[in-house]
């Protein structure tokens, strides 16, 4: 068994189409490059751990064709679909076994697929609620509806999210959407699902997130300076019902239990003060909102107040430098592109919107109708 | 009360707009307009790989120079499918992987130009080492159904 | 620091057959988890984290069915992850469960998943979208005339004849007749195989799996857990696995060491997980071999890739009884791949069915004194080679 692991180097790409080349060979090149920054070969990394969306690929079993891209000719690959970051918690725990030194984790997500919704609408069971109409959109309207009843939370409250990662999203040259957006333009925009407004939710782009892992003696065999790295401190992740109704709906409780399993593995017992950098994935506004509460950063139903007197006014943890998903969303990676971002906090390479002095990042990505799948992420410097 | 069990029926249909790439779109190109079909050199197997791609997979390189191989070559193998498979042509036809002279790989395509009525014989033509041509349709598209195989 | 082993205390499988008109997935998720719990002796809530294998959701009609079935699996709050290698899916499945373990991040993880492959009306309509859209899709590819075209290479290279491909079916139904949970379990003889209709040469109807619907589950624990509760724990003693190259063009030509009539990249992956094992003569140390073999002749390059005996040898060998369940070393005692094949779990069933050997507890199909067996499982265009020993101890 391995002690410690951690992420080593990190490559992230967005675009919106690409008509050069083939899926395949947009993630062959993003590898290429990875490895490149990394002064590694293929011949280094000794296991491969990916997740792609079959249909989000258009392919049936993605993993096939794909697998040559990511190095896997000759390798031990394994796919997990059900969420974009479960690559890097497979990775982890194939690492941490002692079975391997390193991994290769990478996931994707282009939009070659027509009609995205039509997809999600296919996660629902043809018994109950397929003819419903219910996709992801959908989903998360119902679980905001529902939030507000519950709890209630002001519409200039979940404005905010989105003026203050829109805003943060113009520091950084990687983000999708880079123009600012005011409360009055988010509060006049046409409803897509009621309560959710247009502004409220992110656009569709393409991305790739590709991340090499090592174990502390790989990463002494590499020479790697210790402190230029992202030391995986602790992963949480959990699944919630599949059926809708008011208690998973008002609350984020598989983000609540993933989060309480990072936290005990990484022994944080005070977030706020324990965590310098948040990248919560937020699907929609209320969604980061919600995650507040969740993680434990307030007490449920009091997102709002957080918002303003911690990070609007007190500007502590920073949450979402990045601009989060509501700036750069590529679908079925957007989750590990909030590791990707946390990672880059620790290692000191985020770029243009690097925060001074990360010690701990966190990181969270979701999946599933309104958030059915959570997982929790804590990184740092040692 | 027999309560009667019931099915569901549902059909997927979902449209995607799959990016070929440059690499890709050269073969086809070459396909239609002329009758010629392209490999791409790896320089490190040492192999030219056709259909063509952007890198070789076996050693993770990129391919190099393009090269234009014969338009005809060996089985490698072949079969006859003689059940029917929604979406598929009408059986009896014909499935073979050739490799073309110059190449190092062998591509797939449909085998016509066969009696298939008896099977013994037929696969006695399609045996492995037989040698085998490629035919171009007259109404090109850009895509491997623009040729098939026949034999020598 | 030390090395954490892994057990098997529990497997669950339902009657696999064509349809199931009173069960969704959903139901048959649950059924195969409850049997695995009672084989197990452990509740519901014991279990701390899932691995749902499902290979092309499409089969089944209903996208990333792993969420649907947190019930099923008790998932609820719990820690859940979804496999997909296509057809080794299952056995991927396992070893994702093995690392959960292993890691040192969970001590009870089940494995549990269904298929219905039977209820899919366009299977093979669903398996040519496997193929990349922008070489292979428009021609005709099927899993079944993919491996048409091993056979015809591995005929060229070993002599195999329809024949002997015919024998490995006998066998199959003869072991399959003992295994309540088979769907083929009718014995044939060879005579009947050969005059099935042809599917694609020398594939014929006789020559290829069921398209099969039912569940199978699979407890795993951590080595403080097992000794505790389990009276002949099964342990995992090496996993191993290996890629091919997706284009099935690549493994042609004369001399090739990934030649589409063998599989190299199973032999690679058996050769890790008996590293892993310790395992240095496959013939004289194992005892059962859960090959994955969807046709009739990938059996043969199965065996062969197990370094169970040289490239080709296997045909005479078969057709000797050696492989038989009573012979030197039973080969798919329960009646394999070729007999049942629900996808999504039918790599996890070869894991389950060398487990419960080892364990003695597998019924009218047991092979005698059996102590060590081995799993394999393939996926994608016969591209992706899981494997496992596993053993009474580690």
């Amino acid at each position: 068994m391995n002690t410690r692991v951690a992420i080593t180097q990190v490559r992230r790409e967005i675009f919106v189409e690409d008509n050069k080349r083939s899926l395949e060979e947009r993630i062959y090149i993003t590898i290429k490059k990875l490895l490149k920054d990394s002064n590694r070969t293929i011949q280094d990394i000794d296991c491969i751990s990916i997740s792609s969306n079959d249909q989000v690929d258009g392919r049936a079993i993605s993993i096939m064709a794909s697998s040559g891209s990511v190095g896997g000719v000759g390798r031990d690959i394994i796919d997990a679909p059900s969420s974009g970051d479960h690559s890097l918690i497979m990775g982890y725990m194939r690492v941490l076994s002692g079975l391997y030194e390193s991994s290769l984790i990478v996931t994707w997500s282009m939009n070659e697929v027509d009609d995205l919704k039509a997809v999600q609408n296919l996660t629902a069971d043809p018994i109950y609620q397929r003819k419903l109409g219910i996709h992801d959109i959908a989903a998360y309207a119902l679980q905001a509806s529902t939030y507000n009843d519950y709890y209630g939370i002001s519409q200039e409250a979940v404005a905010q999210i989105v003026v203050k990662n829109r805003a943060y999203a113009c520091n950084n040259s990687f983000a999708h959407l880079k123009k600012q957006v005011t409360t009055d333009e988010i509060l006049s925009s046409e409803y897509i699902s009621w309560p959710l407004r247009k502004l409220m939710l992110p656009e569709i782009s393409s991305g790739i997130v590709a991340m090499i892992i090592a174990s502390e003696n790989k990463i002494e065999e590499w020479g790697l300076d210790k402190e230029s790295v992202a030391w995986i401190k602790g992963i949480g992740w959990a699944s919630d019902s599949y059926w809708f109704d008011k208690n998973n709906l008002k609350d984020l409780n598989s983000l609540k239990s993933a989060s309480a399993q990072a936290y005990r593995q990484a022994n944080i017992k005070n977030p706020i003060k324990e965590i310098n950098v948040a990248e919560i994935h937020d699907p929609t506004a209320y969604y980061e909102l919600m995650s507040y509460e969740a993680l434990g950063l307030c007490e449920a139903g009091k997102a709002s107040i957080f918002l303003h007197e911690e990070l609007l006014q007190r500007d502590t943890i920073k949450i979402n430098p990045s601009g989060g998903a509501l700036s750069t969303n590529p679908y079925f990676a957007t989750g590990m592109m909030r590791v990707a971002e946390a990672a880059l906090q620790v290692i000191g390479k985020t770029g243009d919107h690097q925060i001074s002095n990360v010690q701990t990042s966190l990181a969270t990505a979701t999946s599933g109708f309104a958030g059915q799948n959570n997982s929790v992420f804590i990184l740092s410097r040692d | 009360m027999a309560i009667e069990l019931q099915k569901i029926t549902e059909k997927w249909d979902l449209t995607y707009n799959h990016a070929v790439g440059e690499t890709a779109s050269r073969y086809f190109y070459e396909i239609k307009e002329n009758k010629q079909i392209f490999g791409k050199y790896c320089p490190s197997c040492k192999k030219v790989i056709v259909p063509p791609r952007s890198f070789c997979d076996s050693c993770f390189t990129d391919t190099t120079e393009w090269v234009k191989v014969a338009n005809e070559g060996v089985i490698e193998c072949a079969t006859i499918i003689c059940s029917p498979f929604k979406t598929l042509p009408d059986p009896p036809y014909a499935l073979s992987y050739v490799k073309l002279d110059g190449a190092d790989t062998a591509m797939g395509g449909y085998v016509k130009g066969i009696d298939l009525t008896n099977i013994d014989n037929a696969m006695n033509i399609l045996k492995i080492g037989n040698r085998i041509k490629v035919i171009f349709k007259d109404d090109r598209q850009g895509n491997v159904l623009d040729y098939w195989f026949e034999p020598v | 620091m030390k090395k954490r082993n892994v057990a098997i205390i529990g497997i669950g499988q339902t009657n696999f057959c064509s349809k199931r008109d009173d069960a969704s997935i959903y139901d048959i998720v649950k059924e195969a988890t409850d049997i695995a719990l009672r084989d197990a002796g452990i509740t519901r809530e014991e279990i701390e984290a899932i691995v749902f294998p499902l290979a092309p959701d499409s089969l089944a009609g209903v996208l990333n069915s792993e969420r649907w079935c947190v019930d099923s699996t008790s998932a609820r709050n719990k820690r859940l992850i979804r496999i997909n290698t296509g057809g080794s899916t299952g056995l991927s499945a396992v070893q994702v469960a093995y690392y959960h373990i292993a890691s040192g991040m969970n001590n009870i993880v089940l494995v549990a998943g269904a298929d219905k492959v039977g209820e899919s009306g366009d299977v093979q309509i669903i398996m040519n979208k496997i193929w990349d859209p922008i070489y292979e899709r428009k021609l005709p590819l099927t899993t079944i005339n993919m491996l048409a075209l091993s056979a015809i290479r591995y005929m060229h290279k070993y002599g195999m004849t329809e024949t002997d491909m015919a024998k490995v079916v006998v066998k199959a139904r003869n072991h399959a007749s003992r295994n309540p949970h088979a769907h083929l379990r009718k014995k044939v003889t060879i005579d009947e195989v050969l005059k099935s209709r042809i599917l694609s040469w020398p594939i014929k109807l006789f020559d290829s799996c069921p398209s099969s619907s039912g569940g199978a589950a699979m407890i795993l624990a951590s080595e403080d857990v097992a000794k505790k509760i389990c009276i002949r724990p099964a342990w995992i003693r090496g996993i191993g696995q290996s890629t091919e190259t997706y284009y099935l063009g690549d493994r042609m030509g004369t001399n090739a060491l990934n030649d589409h009539a063998d599989a190299y990249a199973l032999s690679e992956s058996f050769k890790r997980a008996y590293k892993m094992a310790g395992i240095v003569n496959p013939v004289k140390e194992v005892d059962v071999a859960e090959l994955y073999n969807p046709f009739s002749n990938t059996e043969y390059h199965a065996i062969d890739a197990a370094g169970l005996c040289e490239r080709g040898e296997s045909i005479k060998l078969l057709g000797d009884g050696y492989f038989d369940i009573d012979g030197e070393v039973a080969v798919n005692p329960s009646g394999g791949t070729l007999c049942t094949n629900p996808i999504a779990v039918t790599g996890l069933i070869r894991a389950g069915e060398a487990a419960l050997q080892v364990m003695h507890k597998a019924g009218d199909r047991q092979v005698k004194g059996a102590k060590v067996a081995i799993a394999s499982a393939n996926g994608g265009d016969h591209q992706f080679f899981a494997t496992a020993v596993i053993g009474q101890d580690y």
